[in-house]
């Protein structure tokens, strides 16, 4: 057993004459190692699969849990909370340890932590596919599912903030600041924007609606890639640049500024995700100039990343593991310039809701998330299983099929997205849609979509490369035993002398982790309350229409239907006040107009048309129709088949607990709609049932299937109340009159 | 326009108090980071991940 002594690293405040023996807690490194890796795949196949969909829609092969609108959600979080996850973690627990020189608090804690998460991977990889979903992009899994999340969240807390303060390191490297600021970070977003009331075990609402729905969401969503995808990143950049290029971070002063103005302006960001929404005006405004300001930290933080390899430039030639670090701060930089490029409202209106927006985001995952994982994966592998990586050949074949799978993947949506905008906003001399028919907008990039797959594809079988270079080096070598290490115990903070923390006011900071959280709390939170408080509380000032009535009891069970399935993922409903939205889908939308939404389905991509006025648009015939095979009506469309929304009955037993639930968070449900939401649902479903079968429809329990369901909540939309009145209620009013 | 924008904005005091945070927060933060005589604790800071290696 070997013996490194960092005792002179703290000699100078020794707390007992001889230093301590401690090792590393190395096994839970590999175990997340692992994790990550098969995650990735998972994440990676879903993903291409869901690209292919879009490029063929049949390749769902007409199975519910297989079709876009299910797989999206699935393949988003995979990417995030599982690939990505799992690697923060397994860097998190590596750096950690040798940063603060002791072993974990708690190997207990940090097993439940890991079996935990894949527990939790585990239950969405089931749910979602399933069709149990909140909607609420990259926050989609049911309440049980949060509630773990939560548990698991603070063992790693408890675990991490106790290793902290068991530290035998006084100073608290910026890597551990960022780690830092996650915890808090995601603990409080998660909490704030799940909030919901079950109706059943997988089944809840959210406590938000509408407008305020969509501001928490995006508080929420735009933080998930801030304090998910970015800070803990941006640690392990920090610590793994440095360890690789074998040279101290370019600017340490440079880091410290980039971590707290990181802090506090991203948490402001969200409301660009909402520009020419309902939102208000200010929140908007709000959004687009504290994103644009984050182009400072963000670069900041890159050109500190670059330059740290100094001198040292030549090993990108030869070194893999340094190759993928600098791909990944390069689009990392490419990233966080192009975020706030597309947070500028003239920007945005031709960008959003096209995949350009889809571009951004995986030259983010796959660039800088990704090629960072597989740097430190090249890194840490040998290392763990003390030998060398099997071949720098094959790390290299996959360095160069990653960047061109990234490259072609951004390039064709930018592509696609910059052509389906300008082909949405197009006028005429006489002032009229150049390309009124939506589906011109979407042949025009089926092309590009099987382009993007390609870029997956490549993107996958550098991933596969690595798989067999990472499983050779893990064959060739052996897990080493566990290293002694010996350093001072730190003396607390009361034991320095008071003129030296009158001198070293910033050791006092450091010293004291309980504070430094504390400040990176206030940081998050100004943004936070100012933000989201004004949005909260100003439902008495927002024009709330007396004259919008909620769903009725059919209507919300199919707005269920229609969330299950992830239309959302492809439609939204919020027409923005441009003219050429206007020209083709009728007036903007209105806060109003979703004040009883729960969730808001507002949307981010429109792979087909803006919903929002759908209603009375087409008939129910039209819609059944539709709904079995979108190409009856729409011979070039995309859309999957929906076959078995005719075949699947709906749950109307549940009807009466969610009114009560909708009842409960202030929707203005009478409680004889409440407990009669049943008997009405059927009666509105026979209505439809009975127009579909003057239409041809032979079905003789049409009442009873999900499409009808369905067809009544599309009905619905952009009308301020329904065209259904029950019986009960129809021959009161009758009698009333005679 | 600056009334459009703030339209449905009733609170406009937080406004004002998220500015001065803003503003007094990083010119401390700044001053406070670009002391000269800081530059010795960043030298070792900066070399902490380096330890393991240096060992």
């Amino acid at each position: 057993m070997s013996t490194v002594d960092h005792s002179l690293d703290n000699a100078a405040m020794p707390l007992k004459p001889e230093p301590e023996s401690f090792r590393y807690d190395d096994q839970i490194v590999r175990y997340f190692a692992y994790a990550t890796v098969g995650w990735a795949l998972i994440s990676f196949v879903v993903g291409l699969l869901a690209a292919l969909q879009l490029a063929y829609w049949p390749f769902n092969f007409n199975i519910p849990w297989l079709t876009f609108g299910r797989l999206r959600p699935l393949h988003t979080n995979a990417a995030i909370f599982a690939f990505a996850g799992n690697a923060i973690f397994m860097g998190i627990y590596h750096s950690s340890q040798r940063l603060l020189k002791t072993r974990m608090f708690s190997d207990t804690l940090s097993r439940i932590h890991f079996w935990g998460w894949q527990a939790i991977i585990l239950a969405a990889a089931i749910t979602l596919p399933l069709g149990y979903t909140v909607s609420k992009e990259y926050a989609e899994l049911e309440w049980p599912i949060d509630i773990a999340i939560t548990v698991v969240w603070v063992a790693f807390s408890v675990n991490f903030f106790a290793t902290l303060f068991r530290r035998r390191e006084r100073h608290i490297y910026v890597a551990i600041w960022f780690y830092i600021a996650t915890l808090i970070t995601v603990a409080l977003l998660h909490v704030v924007n799940s909030v919901a009331l079950p109706v059943s075990f997988l089944k809840s609402y959210p406590v938000y609606a509408g407008v305020q729905d969509a501001m928490v969401q995006w508080w929420y969503g735009h933080n998930a890639v801030a304090f998910f995808l970015t800070t803990p990143f941006l640690g392990l950049m920090y610590y793994y640049i440095p360890k690789a290029a074998k040279r101290p971070v370019y600017s340490y002063r440079l880091s410290i500024i980039h971590f707290w103005a990181l802090v506090f302006i991203y948490i402001w960001a969200g409301p660009h995700h909402l520009l020419y929404t309902a939102l208000p005006e200010w929140a908007q405004t709000l959004g687009m100039v504290l994103s644009i300001m984050l182009w400072a930290p963000s670069w900041g933080g890159m050109i500190n990343g670059l330059l740290t390899l100094r001198g040292a430039w030549d090993r990108l030639r030869t070194d893999p593991t340094i190759k993928f670090l600098v791909a990944a701060v390069t689009f990392y930089g490419m990233s966080t310039f192009e975020g706030p490029l597309l947070s500028i409202k003239a920007v945005n209106s031709l960008s959003h809701y096209t995949d350009w927006t889809i571009g951004h985001v995986h030259g983010g995952t796959l660039g800088w998330n990704g090629l960072l994982t597989f740097g430190i994966l090249y890194y840490l592998v040998p290392k763990l299983w003390n030998t060398k990586l099997y071949s720098d050949k094959l790390a290299n074949a996959h360095f160069w099929l990653g960047i061109s799978g990234v490259g072609v993947y951004m390039l064709s949506m930018w592509a696609a997205g910059i052509t389906q905008g300008l082909m949405w906003r197009a006028l005429n001399a006489e002032g009229t849609l150049t390309y009124p028919d939506f589906i011109e907008t979407v042949t025009r990039i089926v092309p590009l979509y099987w382009v993007r797959a390609i870029g997956g594809l490549l993107f996958i079988a550098g991933f596969i490369i690595m798989i067999y270079n990472l499983y050779k080096t893990v064959k060739s070598g052996h897990v080493p035993e566990e290293q002694t290490h010996k350093a001072y115990a730190l003396a607390s903070v009361d034991k320095i002398p008071a003129n030296e923390l009158g001198h070293h006011a910033h050791r006092v900071l450091e010293g004291l982790p309980a504070v430094f959280s504390i400040l990176t709390i206030l940081a998050v939170l100004v943004g936070s309350i100012i933000e989201i408080i004004p949005a909260l509380t100003m439902q008495e000032f927002m024009p709330r229409s007396t004259a919008h009535k909620p769903y009725t009891s059919l209507e919300l069970a199919g707005r269920d239907i229609f969330v299950r399935e992830g239309c959302y993922t492809c439609h939204s409903q919020m027409i923005r006040p441009t003219m050429d939205e206007t020209l083709r889908y009728g007036k903007p939308s209105t806060a109003a107009e979703s004040q009883y939404d729960r969730p808001f389905q507002w949307g981010s991509k429109r792979t087909g048309p803006d919903l929002a006025r759908v209603g009375s648009k087409y008939p129910d015939m039209w819609h059944f129709r539709h709904m079995i095979n979108p190409r009856d009506i729409v011979p070039q469309s995309i859309m999957p088949n929906y076959g078995w929304l005719a075949k699947d009955q709906t749950d109307f037993d549940s009807l009466t607990s969610k009114l009560s639930v909708m009842q409960t968070l202030s929707v203005p449900y009478s409680d004889e709609e409440v407990a009669k939401a049943s008997e009405h649902a059927k009666q509105q479903a026979k209505v439809i049932s009975d127009r579909l079968r003057e239409g041809g429809v032979q079905d003789p329990e049409l009442e009873s299937r999900e499409v009808v369901a369905l067809i009544a909540y599309l009905q619905r939309l952009g009308k301020p109340s329904s065209d259904f009145v029950p019986e009960a209620v129809t021959a009161v009013a009758a009698g009333g009159k005679e | 326009m600056k009334s459009e924008v703030m339209r449905l904005f009733h609170m406009p005091h937080l406004s004002l108090l998220g500015l001065m945070i803003f503003f007094s927060f990083f010119t401390i933060m700044v001053l406070f980071v670009m002391q000269k005589n800081r530059g010795v604790l960043y030298d070792y800071l900066g070399h902490l991940p380096l330890e393991e290696d240096e060992a």
